[in-house]
């Protein structure tokens, strides 16, 4: 199968992202939050066609992406990134070297803003928030109801998530950034405030 | 699975980071994500949980150093560059800046901790509870269970069996959870409301998500299709899945107070068995995983009880609480692929 740089980028970003802050991202992590960089994209308009690679729901109920997958796999093989305890991936010096490198093209800030979105929002966010958040996107919650392996982010339950996001998106400044809509999105889907204001 | 617009502007009109930006703008969110990061960073190394003095850390909106633009300057007791070496720094009650390169060290003065959020992001942990504070506003961050000593800290468990026994302790002993606390009749924890199986299944799911981030944890899945169970647990990573079946023990009542259902140990044996079915079928069903069975038993049971009751004497309300349950048989003892029953006793508020 061909690889995507997109993947790489993608899985590069999320551990680096995260590594000091967490000590270290697991797999199911990287692959749900790079499912989020990719819904984040679709709240600001981008087409699906754009983000480089689909998804599909599993058969233990989670997004998953054979290149994700691919890029985890083949990273490591490269000592880019290393296995910690609890299968938790770090950047190597190398890893890091090339990311770096990665995040200074133009070509990738876009991508980079939605993927420091998504991991911003996990730091944010009680995991259960995030995760009950995250399984009620209507692409991912048919998928989960319908009890079938299938594509992600595509149908006419997209339909529904792009109604959503216009809801949301009327409520918020586009130059305030996207912290806060995918912040209230998540805490909104998993019907769990975050905080609550005396 | 539209948006209600009510309820949408009900949770922005909550989120700290909604105000945070509604404030400050994108430099408010820049200050909420370094913030809080950071906190997280810090309870990787310093637990929150065994914190006996209260903590308050600062983000500045703008650059520069706030205390620095008083006309007292303030030196910083300490300056950590490096959060992997702290020892005893922040031990006393203190507050912390977050700076470029480092955090400084401040004694605290809880007077001025009002005044350091107009011009920034204001976070305080005291006594387990936590609050962000925005020009002036206090948001109190939700503490989804007594298990969770911080939205920020991740505790970590070398095995299931263990994070039960953290549930068991924390959460179920004295219902730390606004979950579990939702399935009992009255404050004073004697009996249940009617079908509290669900308020038990969600509080145990949401606990082992927080616990849990690199497994899949899912409610009511169907190992085959005649034999669910209530939470399955996947580790992909390890090739590794528990099949948890729940129980409780004990008396529900409903609205009028009067007793609608009543289940002893037998319901516990009854638990065990289907578990042991469960787990037959879930290993022909998906023989790629490794399989483990685990019986959780919310027991509630009180002696001498009768409807109507709304309080309970300590002898009668705890009578059960070191009692076993005898199993018959013992599934743990002759099949290796079922964990040891975790019997978890609710005590009631005894008079």
């Amino acid at each position: 199968m061909a690889q995507k740089p997109e993947a790489f980028f993608d899985t590069l970003t999320i551990i680096g992202e995260l590594d000091e802050v967490l000590g270290g991202v697991g797999k199911l992590e990287i692959q749900r939050l790079a499912y989020l960089s990719c819904v984040l994209s679709l709240y600001s308009h981008c087409p699906i066609s754009e983000w480089g690679y689909l998804f599909i729901c599993t058969e233990y109920e989670a997004p998953f992406s054979s290149y994700i997958d691919d890029a985890i796999n083949i990273l490591e093989s490269r000592a880019l990134i290393e296995q910690k305890e609890n299968f938790k991936f770090k950047l190597t010096n190398s890893g890091n070297q090339l990311w770096q490198m990665l995040l200074s093209l133009r070509s990738n800030q876009d991508r980079y803003k939605f993927v420091k979105t998504a991991c911003e929002s996990l730091i944010l966010l009680p995991q259960s928030i995030f995760s009950d958040g995250l399984d009620k996107e209507p692409t991912f919650r048919l998928a989960i109801e319908t009890s079938k392996t299938r594509g992600l982010l595509h149908g006419v339950a997209l339909e529904l998530l792009y109604n959503q996001f216009e809801v949301i998106s009327k409520e918020f400044n586009s130059s305030e950034g996207l912290l806060t809509p995918s912040v209230v999105w998540l805490s909104y889907m998993a019907d769990q405030n975050v905080s609550v204001r005396e | 699975m539209d948006i209600n617009l009510e309820k949408l502007r009900g949770i922005i009109s909550q989120n700290y980071v909604a105000y945070a930006t509604s404030i400050f703008g994108v430099k408010g969110a820049d200050a909420v994500e370094e913030l809080t990061s950071t906190i997280t960073k810090l309870y990787r190394f310093k637990d929150p949980g065994v914190r006996k003095h209260p903590l308050v850390i600062f983000k500045k909106i703008s650059s520069g150093n706030l205390f620095a633009s008083s006309s007292n300057q303030i030196t910083p007791i300490y300056i950590i560059s490096d959060l992997q070496r702290i020892n005893h720094e922040l031990d006393d009650a203190c507050t912390i800046e977050i700076a470029e390169n480092n955090l400084n060290i401040f004694p605290l003065n809880t007077d001025e901790v009002m005044s350091l959020s107009n011009d920034s992001i204001v976070y305080i942990f005291d006594n387990k509870i936590e609050k962000i504070i925005i020009k002036g506003k206090v948001f109190t961050l939700v503490r989804l269970s007594s298990s969770l000593d911080s939205i920020f800290a991740r505790p970590t468990f070398s095995s299931l069996r263990e994070a039960l026994e953290n549930f068991r302790l924390n959460t179920v002993c004295n219902t730390g959870c606004h979950i579990l606390a939702e399935a009992w009749s009255s404050e004073n924890r004697i009996f249940f409301k009617v079908k509290p199986e669900w308020r038990m299944r969600r509080s145990l799911e949401q606990f082992l998500k927080n616990v849990f981030p690199n497994a899949e944890i899912r409610p009511e899945q169907n190992v085959d299709e005649t034999h669910p169970v209530d939470i399955k647990v996947t580790w992909p990573d390890a090739n590794q899945r528990a099949i948890i079946e729940i129980k409780w023990l004990g008396q529900s009542v409903n609205e009028l107070g009067a007793i609608t259902t009543k289940y002893l140990d037998s319901r516990a044996r009854d638990g065990a068995k289907q578990l042991a079915e469960y787990l037959d079928s879930s290993h022909s069903s998906a023989p790629r995983f490794q399989t483990r069975g685990y019986l959780v038993v919310f027991d509630a049971r009180r002696k001498g009880l009768v409807g109507g009751m709304t309080q309970i004497a300590t002898a009668n309300g705890l009578y059960y609480r070191d009692r076993e349950i005898v199993y018959n048989p013992e599934f743990h003892k002759i099949r290796n692929d079922f964990d040891e029953p975790f019997r978890m006793f609710a005590e009631p508020k005894v008079i």
